[in-house]
């Protein structure tokens, strides 16, 4: 074996983080096999990376361990996280679990702070600790992804886990980063709020027409309630999605009334009507956030000036 | 045309005083026969959809299932706000009450909708399409009123327009 083959594999062993699997022999054989054609040092080194990056399971930037280098990698707001392959710490609240079949991975959910929220997996490889619904969590060193367009977050052997104690839990209730508000007019509210029925299968929460899921068909429905109520100032219209706390709090109707109200009368319907009442034309002061194209609301109030 | 002339956006409500819808001169629409419909306000700003308070002096039933509710504000200014078989169920339900003496004027309201060229020849002012009728408080309407002079003045205001508001701000 030549000299200069040597140094390369030396190189390229020093590049891979303790603990991953990886064959001698095989990345000897592709080495000469990228000479022969050719391929420049850092090419030929970024392709086998990459190669044992898979075999691992991981990202070529986790392979490489590449947050070692500057010891922990920076504290981010869940919100600023635009870019795939990049090491990050955050702090941040389990929000949700998600049933996970697949054997390679042995968690999936979402977490936030108050910026954002994100999709989180854990690889079954990294044997990373299972988080818990609810607890928050420094978590030092998650790889950046992106998954058609949306960013989430891997937990790697390279990940930290610590969970957080009650006090320092994360607020995710009232997200600061983008937020904006609106007051205006309830000049409107759309057709499809009141009570509504949601599909039950696990992570679908579509609304049901007629009993059924446009992904599930046929299946039991969940009663909600929420109001989408399109507030005018004069000058700018928007459609704010109002989901159950507040639309409850605003309203003053709580779901168990409303489905009351809707079984005495026989026609859901009621339920939007009351809520007409209770809420059209009068002014309310909203903080909202954009997400996936729908305003949502964080606090709606009525306004009390002039009062 | 409008800035808000944009396909599938919604027409914001402008906050408009009697006096100006009174004032409208023309109405103007767009090439096809499903753009909206433009009433050109005297202070030079166009409005397809309007929000206005005002005082319910009398609700008329004019022949079966049409009616007419007489709405002004403290300058004389008036304007008809029309119940027809055309009419969103919640307003018919406002004026019928109206007219029935289940509601009693005078009672401050908010309005929003459409202002509509007028058919009557007696009454040739444009009229209103309602969309929603919400009976208020008299903070509401000064709250309402306070906010409408607000906008008011942010527009091109004729001298007729400027009186009103004169009016309208000593009573806030």
């Amino acid at each position: 074996m030549s000299e200069k083959i040597n140094k390369q594999i030396e190189d390229i062993e020093d590049s891979i983080d303790d603990g991953y699997e990886y064959d001698r022999e095989d990345i000897v054989s592709k080495i000469e096999q990228y000479i022969e054609y050719d391929v420049g040092f850092d090419n030929l080194k970024e392709n086998i990376l990459r190669d044992v990056a898979g075999q691992n399971g991981v990202s070529i930037n986790e392979l490489q361990g590449k947050s070692d280098s500057t010891g922990s990698a920076g504290l981010v707001d869940v919100g600023d996280i635009e870019e795939a392959d990049q090491f990050v710490t955050l702090e941040v609240k389990v929000t949700d679990e998600w049933d996970n079949e697949n054997d390679s991975i042995s968690q999936t959910g979402l977490v936030a702070d108050n910026t954002s929220k994100i999709k989180f997996t854990s690889w079954a490889k990294s044997e990373v600790p299972l988080l818990n619904e609810g607890d928050s969590y420094r978590l030092e060193n998650v790889v950046t992804d992106e998954y058609n367009g949306w960013m989430n977050i891997k937990l790697n052997s390279a990940t930290e886990v610590t969970l957080l104690d009650e006090d320092e839990s994360v607020d995710v209730s009232e997200p600061s980063g983008e937020n904006e508000s609106l007051s205006g007019l309830v000049v409107d509210i759309t057709d499809d709020c009141g009570l509504i029925e949601r599909c039950s299968e696990d992570n679908c929460s579509r609304l049901l027409d007629g009993g059924e899921c446009s992904e599930h068909g046929d299946v039991d429905g969940e009663f909600d309630l929420r109001i989408k109520a399109v507030v005018d100032n004069g000058k700018d219209v928007k459609t704010v999605l109002i989901n159950r706390d507040l639309a409850e709090e605003l309203t003053g109707t709580t779901l168990s009334e409303a489905q009351e109200m809707a079984q005495a009368e026989l026609d859901r319907t009621v339920v939007r009507n009351e809520f007409k009442t209770e809420i059209m034309l009068k002014y309310v002061d909203v903080d909202y956030y954009e997400y996936k194209g729908s305003t949502i609301a964080d606090d709606v109030q009525f306004s009390n000036k002039g009062e | 045309m409008s800035q808000n002339n944009q396909f599938n956006s919604r027409e914001v409500a402008k906050r408009v005083l009697l006096k100006e819808i009174e004032g409208v001169t023309e109405f103007e629409q767009g090439e096809d026969k499903y753009s909206p419909k433009y009433a050109n306000l005297p202070t030079g700003e166009q409005a397809n959809r309007v929000f206005f308070t005002g005082t319910v002096n009398n609700s008329r039933e004019l022949s079966e299932d049409f009616y007419s509710l007489l709405v002004s504000q403290p300058d004389g200014s008036d304007i008809k706000v029309m119940g027809t078989e055309y009419t969103a169920p919640q307003p018919m339900e406002i004026i019928k009450q109206f007219a029935s003496g289940e509601l009693q004027a005078p009672v401050h309201v908010f309005v929003v909708g459409k202002p509509q060229e007028s058919n009557n020849e007696d009454f040739p002012k444009p009229t209103i399409k309602p969309e929603y009728i919400r009976v208020v408080t008299p903070d509401e309407y000064k709250q309402a009123l306070a906010e409408t002079v607000e906008h008011v003045n942010e527009r091109d205001v004729p001298q007729e327009v400027a009186e009103t508001v004169d009016t309208l701000e000593s009573k806030l």
